[in-house]
């Protein structure tokens, strides 16, 4: 008798931690039951099963999938259900942005690993981990505002990893000012409403939604505005201010020898093609074109010129026309 | 005892078939008839018959029937059992083979790709009988071995002892390893409860080897605890070994020709991990205190790590001491792979140390049902002393 009560005992002990549980069980099954089981799944997953469910619709089934992880914690915890999911569609898992960057053979489709995963293009995987954190933290602003001026080289590109660079800055207005920035040579428009203050941490990305590696960018505004840009390198943490002209140059300009580790810029704001001089040589510009050449003397025509040279530190070095005496 | 042999053989047979390449859905026909034959093997051990059965097998029938409703009603949402176990099971439905484009990665990153594979050769059956491969009605395979396991424990140790085990918090609603899940524990537990049990009874050596087969191809765990077993197996079987040893055998050597054949991923080499036990002692009293912290946590175990601890140390005492061997034997593998593992003690120890527990949840629940009387002293005793002559 005692015998058998110790063996009721351990099951009273078994019974008490489990018996609300069971009622957990079954009140769960009463709740999902009149849901199709589609929903069922999202209930238990309202973030990860939707989307996943979209992923697999949108693309086709042969087609391979790269899976980008964010974070260790996305590729622990959140890869496995995508994979699980999706099978049998191929995919491949990357740790990482670079890992996917740097991979030969690389699924052209990008589905980013999150707690709600979705396909996205490698532009905005990359502005996803730009966007966290801002190199020029509390940008300066001219107190003169322009209703139009030029930023005279943009960039938005990476060199091997993990060398990121971006165009950062802000445009500000006192009042409600229609900004509209043409992205030079394409001629891309896009037109800002700014009120106050508006920051870029990627200028290029933010507001024409591609990477290049150098372009130029027309800015006209309804109202005067405030403005000032930088070129980032994101790994080196450095920021160079960008000189914002208003248009060509107004006389020649006698740069300095640096030798073959500058290069000159040439840029032709002009819808006609210009012809410059670099020292002894011409060079002829295409409309809104931008040209690299090597740094060779005086500089003279109606385009804008000014060199760039990289320091030892990651950043980049400006030498702008209006620098010269 | 049937239906898990019948579960053990099927996903035996067809891997060991699937690995001569004999086409997968060929291999689980023949694996099939050899299920039903073994279905229907004679059994001698003799099932216990208290007075009082039904009161323990209305009460060991509420959860299980409870977790049922669960299953047919909410979909699965464990861990292990999708991301590792279910994924190979689809694998293998989809591409009809144990070694196929999945198993070498170039379908996806193929994850634990060495995991024995006979409870995803179930679950793919299933998916392959049922045309889909959605997980909604393998899972009913995951309750049927906790319910065999259940019913083996009724009928041949102890029915309130089944009771306990079918109310124990880490097998009846546990997420993560318990019978809504799809992982293989519950599967480890039932192989080691048959073994042991056939073991006590001494019966059939070759059925044993059998049981000790299914462990080696459930989990990696199930190697080292099936030549624990077999171990301790040669006491009762003596000169009738060499025909345990014929299944084991197989069953290894086709493990680890099948594991040859194909990459390894991102699985812990715990044979490799080995000799630096010596340089990890600092760890053995960290690793044992937090394994025992889980045994003795009650919201999972209830007290029932308390009372299986004293049972076993009374059977020791008895010098009954194959059920004591067994969990002590297991306990210190387990405690030995969280020795070396690179992972972070405590993070392993707290994702698996409750599903390694109900690996031994067998024999322990015979050792209470030994100690507090009951059937175990009227059939166990006698086979203890006067084992069967070969």
């Amino acid at each position: 008798m005692i015998r058998r009560a110790l063996l009721l005992v351990v099951l009273a002990t078994v019974i008490v931690p489990t018996s609300p549980r069971l009622l957990d069980l079954v009140r769960q099954a009463r709740a999902m039951r009149p849901l199709p089981w589609k929903e069922r799944r999202e209930k238990l997953m309202p973030d990860l099963y939707p989307a996943i469910e979209k992923i697999d619709e949108s693309v086709p089934l042969q087609q391979p999938i790269a899976l980008v992880a964010g974070s260790i914690h996305d590729l622990a915890f959140v890869q496995p259900f995508v994979n699980y999911y999706l099978y049998p569609h191929p995919t491949i898992s990357y740790a990482s942005r670079w890992a996917y960057a740097m991979a030969r053979d690389k699924p052209k489709i990008i589905v980013r690993l999150a707690p709600n995963p979705a396909v996205v293009t490698y532009g905005e995987l990359r502005y996803d981990e730009i966007r966290r954190s801002r190199i020029v933290r509390n940008p300066q602003l001219p107190a003169e505002g322009r209703s139009e001026f030029m930023i005279p080289i943009v960039t938005s590109t990476e060199g091997p990893q993990p060398v990121v660079y971006t165009i950062e800055g802000a445009i500000a207005s006192d009042g409600e000012a229609h900004v509209t920035l043409t992205l030079e040579p394409d001629g891309i428009t896009r037109t800002l409403t700014i009120r106050g203050t508006q920051q870029f941490d990627d200028l290029v990305y933010q507001c024409f939604g591609v990477m290049r590696f150098i372009d130029w960018i027309r800015v006209t505004s309804d109202k005067p505005v405030r403005a000032a840009f930088w070129l980032v390198n994101r790994d080196a943490r450095t920021a160079t201010p960008l000189h914002l002209p208003d248009g060509a140059l107004k006389h020649a300009a006698a740069f300095p020898d640096l030798g073959r580790s500058a290069n000159l810029w040439l840029v032709n704001f002009d819808d006609e093609p210009e012809r410059a001089r670099i020292g002894p040589h011409d060079a002829l510009l295409l409309p809104h074109q931008i040209l690299g050449v090597p740094a060779d003397g005086t500089v003279s025509g109606a385009i804008y010129a000014f060199i760039s040279r990289k320091l030892p530190d990651g950043a980049t070095q400006f030498i702008w026309p209006e620098d010269l005496k | 005892m049937r239906l898990l042999f019948a579960i053990g053989a099927f996903g035996s047979v067809t891997f060991v078939l699937a690995l001569l390449h004999v086409p997968l859905v060929a291999a689980m026909a023949i694996a099939l008839v050899v299920a039903v034959i073994s279905a229907f093997m004679e059994y001698r051990l003799q099932p216990v018959r208290p007075s009082d059965a039904g009161t323990p097998h209305v009460i060991a029938a509420i959860p299980i029937v409870i977790v049922a409703i669960n299953i047919a009603i909410v979909p699965l949402h464990d861990f292990d059992g999708r991301a590792f176990w279910l994924l190979k099971a689809k694998a293998i439905a989809h591409e009809r083979s144990i070694d196929g484009p999945f198993f070498h990665g170039r379908v996806m990153g193929a994850p634990r790709n060495q995991y024995p594979l006979m409870m995803p050769i179930d679950a793919a059956a299933l998916m392959i009988a049922n045309g889909s491969d959605d997980d909604r009605h393998v899972r009913w395979l995951y309750l049927g071995i906790f319910a065999a396991l259940v019913w083996v424990v009724a009928r041949y140790v102890n029915p309130w002892c089944a009771a306990i085990l079918a109310w124990l918090p880490q097998f009846a609603v546990a997420t993560e390893g318990g019978a809504l899940s799809a992982y293989s524990d519950i599967a480890i537990a039932a192989f080691v409860t048959c073994a042991f049990l056939e073991m006590i009874d001494g019966d059939s050596p070759m059925r044993f080897g059998c049981w000790l087969a299914f462990l080696v191809l459930t989990k990696n765990e199930g190697l080292p605890v099936a030549l624990i077993l077999f171990a301790i197996g040669l006491t009762s079987f003596r000169k009738r070994w060499a025909r345990m040893i014929v299944p084991l055998a197989l069953a290894i050597a086709a493990l680890f020709a099948w594991r040859a054949q194909i990459p390894k991923t991102d699985e812990e080499d715990y044979i490799a991990l080995l000799p630096s036990l010596p340089s990890h002692l600092r760890r053995l009293v960290p690793a044992l205190l937090q394994f025992a912290r889980h045994a003795f946590t009650f919201s999972t175990w209830g007290v029932f790590w308390i009372a299986a601890a004293i049972a076993l140390v009374i059977l020791a005492w008895r010098s009954e001491w194959r059920a004591p061997a067994i969990v002590v034997a297991m306990c210190a593998v387990y405690i030995a792979a969280f020795m070396v593992t690179k992972w972070k003690l405590d993070e392993l120890i707290d994702v698996s140390a409750d599903r390694l527990l109900m690996h031994m949840a067998g024999p322990a629940l015979f050792a209470i049902a030994r100690v507090t009387g009951g059937f175990a002293r009227n059939r166990y005793s006698p086979r203890e002393h006067r084992p069967k002559a070969a």
